[in-house]
């Protein structure tokens, strides 16, 4: 097997590296770090410097806005800025999926109106999917799409929904027909934001990322707006759900916070600590694991040929070594580590109590972890129907 | 950037997959395990088929691995890890293991190091050799300097005189070889000795595994300084190296024994009823397959990306450590829940879930216990 990158790569990571170390860059992650809670750590500054560059979308091509090269380069991207303490989530919802929708659906008109300036980080987009009563079970989802006016009015509630705050455009799962099974007759629209008759408001929860919830009171959106075929909007979600199922967002955020816990238990001497250290060797190895497993999903994005329940494994795998590193950050300093970076004397700067907040939307996101089992024993081993 | 195996690799699996199907499948390896209590009377021939050894190193299963400059067909880390794959599939049991490391041993010394010509046997399975490392059974392998058997001045004035004892030396009545480590007067040293050499007395462990693992006596064994491989106090020197490239093959070997495992539990799990349905179907065992099908996957990518690492020239000495205490308990986790699943059947002689399981235990502590390896790579954290 060959893990090596190129030169050419080895190349992007140094100048990458290079970039997040720059004054300026250094200066607005400190202050992100200083907002109050509820206000989310991401840097439209730090994204636009990225997009100037071409370097947020690298994979993409040189008309949408990227340089034209290959996923290895998108995933050096999302390590170094993990490794940076950029925020990705912005990334991976507005470029990672919806630019990836627009790719693989999109007209040569949509791909020209959105990708470059996703690409740019001048606008943003995320994902409308899950609703009040439909998690899991997607396909189940009963936002309505009626035409009127070649155009489409959308009713319904989509909830729990990340960085609509800073996005344009939601990409929107609605029903447009009853078909003969839930599958049929979903529909994906780009819907602008700002359009009348949408409503959004924040759901707090316990990460420091924000979820909202998005009412759609009769919005109008054009058909120019339909993303891929009419009624058929499943088998994009389906195919790019595999897509992006890569496990690398999910990956660099373990390696980020184990490094923390290397670096904690170095500083208070528990790096000798066989009580703390069997602990941190034991994850160290499943975090490289991980990242073998996530470089071969990477490996077959290039050549085109993702293997599903390999990527429902790597996602699997990587989320659940999650729970666990947010179990041993938030043991590693005792009930100091349980102090929150608002407050003066946090140890670690309430890294690990954030990190544990976070740690059980791993598990659940982009499909749970309860879903890639099924998924593996039905589709992989063939035990389940 | 192409995680697939390379041309070379599929070839050394399909080849060594086809041999180990055909000449040691199931029944075979079973017969040559010992019987339990047939202590160190078991009958010598049983675990060891000098045939299938000679057809094993015939196919390159030995040469492949040898550097060029040694006259071997080198392939690599990779490669290696791809036949103890195969290996660990089969539960073949065989010196196949310890005499690769030695082999490194000897290719670490250099062409100077006077062992250089055995190095041609090795490749063609004449020359079979036993690492003699640890001196009481529960030794970390990893440390040599609490190594208390004594290499002394001979008293004939010539050399040196072994003495002291090893503990789990595999198949010590089968080799042409011992490599044994000894506190010469300036520290551990190995020394490359024949079996057939005076003052060795070796005797068969009675393990839960039924192999090939014995105690090895030395009693004023002669040992020239010609017979060190590198130099005398040495032996920690290249030793450390050595040693991880040893764990990522054993790793290879782990990740066979669990796919092995798994394969037939997945396969008795389909064709096995319980309440009108094929037990498989149960969410109560569907999901642990899977889960332990993505470790087993993990563990094998993770395996061979240490593998290119090394293969790269990188210091793997940490991640092997680490990799090598989370093979050993996947092996006994996934051959555990195939004993829970098969149920009764699987605890009875003719099934195979219980070799698994006891061969689990033994490999699973064979190049460290996972504590001994984890306090080894804290240390080069």
């Amino acid at each position: 097997m060959d893990f090596s990158f190129t030169l050419e790569q080895e190349q992007f990571r140094r100048d990458l590296r290079a970039f997040f170390a720059e004054e300026r860059v250094g200066a607005i992650l400190t202050d992100l770090r200083r907002l109050p809670p509820h206000q989310e750590h991401h840097s439209p500054q730090i994204y636009r410097w990225l997009g100037e560059r071409r370097w947020l979308a690298p994979n993409w091509p040189v008309e949408y806005g990227g340089l034209g090269r290959t996923p290895v380069e998108a995933a050096i991207l999302a390590e170094e800025m993990a490794r940076a303490g950029v925020s990705d989530v912005v990334h991976v919802n507005s470029v990672m999926i919806v630019g990836l929708f627009i790719l693989l659906a999109g007209t040569e008109e949509q791909r020209a109106r959105f990708l470059p300036k996703l690409a740019s980080g001048e606008m943003v987009a995320n994902v409308l999917y899950t609703e009040p009563d439909v998690g899991s079970d997607l396909a189940s989802l009963s936002t309505r799409a009626m035409f009127d006016d070649n155009g489409y009015l959308i009713y319904g509630t989509k909830v729990y929904n990340q960085i609509t705050q800073f996005s344009q455009y939601g990409l929107t799962a609605a029903r447009t027909r009853g078909g003969q099974n839930k599958y049929d007759g979903i529909t994906l629209f780009l819907v602008p934001l700002d359009t009348r008759g949408v409503e959004v408001r924040p759901l707090w929860n316990i990460s420091d990322d924000r979820f909202s919830e998005v009412v759609f009171d009769g919005a109008w959106v054009g058909s120019e707006n339909v993303l891929g075929r009419l009624h058929e909007g499943w088998d994009v979600i389906d195919t790019a759900l595999a897509i992006e199922r890569t496990g690398l967002d999910y990956y660099v955020k373990l390696r980020r916070w184990l490094d923390a816990i290397i670096d904690r238990a170095r500083v208070t001497g528990r790096l000798t600590d066989p009580r703390i250290g069997h602990r941190i060797v034991a994850l160290d190895a499943e975090v490289e694991a991980g990242r073998a497993m996530v470089y071969n999903m990477i490996s077959q994005l290039t050549r085109n040929e993702v293997d599903p329940i390999q990527a429902a494994a790597a996602k699997w795998y990587t989320t659940e070594v999650g729970r666990h590193i947010a179990r041993l950050g938030l043991d590693l300093d005792g009930l100091g580590g349980l102090l929150t970076r608002w407050d003066g004397d946090g140890s670690a700067h309430g890294r690990f109590e954030a990190a544990y907040r976070d740690a059980p939307g791993l598990t659940l996101s982009a499909g749970s972890s309860e879903i890639m089992l099924y998924m593996i024993a039905a589709s992989g081993l063939e035990i389940v129907e | 950037m192409d995680v697939r195996l390379t041309e070379d690799e599929r070839m050394l699996e399909s080849i060594f997959s086809r041999f180990l199907a055909t000449k040691l499948p199931p029944d075979v390896t079973r017969r040559m395990e010992h019987e339990l209590g047939a202590g160190e009377a078991a009958d010598v021939e049983r675990a060891f088929d000098p045939a299938i050894w000679k057809e094993f190193a015939g196919l390159g299963a030995l040469h492949a691995l040898i550097p060029e400059t040694a006259g071997g067909a080198e392939v690599g880390l990779g490669a290696a890890v791809v036949v103890a794959e195969q290996v660990g599939r089969a539960l073949f049991q065989s010196p196949y293991f310890d005499t690769l490391t030695a082999a490194e041993l000897i290719v670490a010394a250099g062409q100077g190091g006077g062992h250089w010509r055995d190095l041609e046997g090795i490749g063609a399975g004449d020359v079979t050799i036993a690492l003699a490392v640890r001196d009481q059974d529960w030794d970390d392998p990893g440390d040599l300097e609490g190594v208390t058997m004594t290499a002394g001045p001979a008293s004939s004035g010539q050399g040196y005189e072994l003495n002291g004892r090893k503990g789990f030396v595999g198949f010590a009545r089968h080799v042409s070889h011992f490599l044994v480590v000894a506190r010469e007067p300036r520290g551990p040293t190995f020394f490359l000795l024949p079996r057939s050499s005076p003052g060795i007395a070796v005797r068969r462990l009675d393990e839960i595994g039924r192999g090939e693992y014995c105690r090895v006596e030395f009693r004023d064994t002669p040992a020239a300084p010609a017979d060190i491989v590198g130099e005398a106090g040495g032996a920690g020197k290249a030793y450390p190296t050595v040693l991880a490239r040893a764990r990522v093959r054993h790793c290879g070997y782990l990740v066979g024994l669990c796919q092995g495992a798994f394969d037939g539990l997945l396969k008795y799990a389909k064709e096995r009823e319980q309440f009108g349905k094929r037990i498989a179907g149960f969410q109560a065992i569907s999901f642990r397959l899977a889960a332990m099908s993505a470790r087993i996957g993990a563990l094998r990518l993770l395996t061979h990306n240490i593998a290119w690492r090394a293969d790269q020239g990188q210091d793997v000495r940490r991640l092997a450590a680490e990799a090598t205490a989370m093979a050993g308990e996947l092996a006994r986790e996934v051959t555990a829940e195939s004993m829970q699943m098969h149920g009764s059947f699987g605890f009875t002689e003719e099934a195979e879930p219980q070799r698994f399981y006891r061969r689990a235990a033994v490999d699973s502590m064979l190049l460290g216990t996972a504590s001994q390896l984890r306090d080894q790579a804290m240390a080069w954290l």
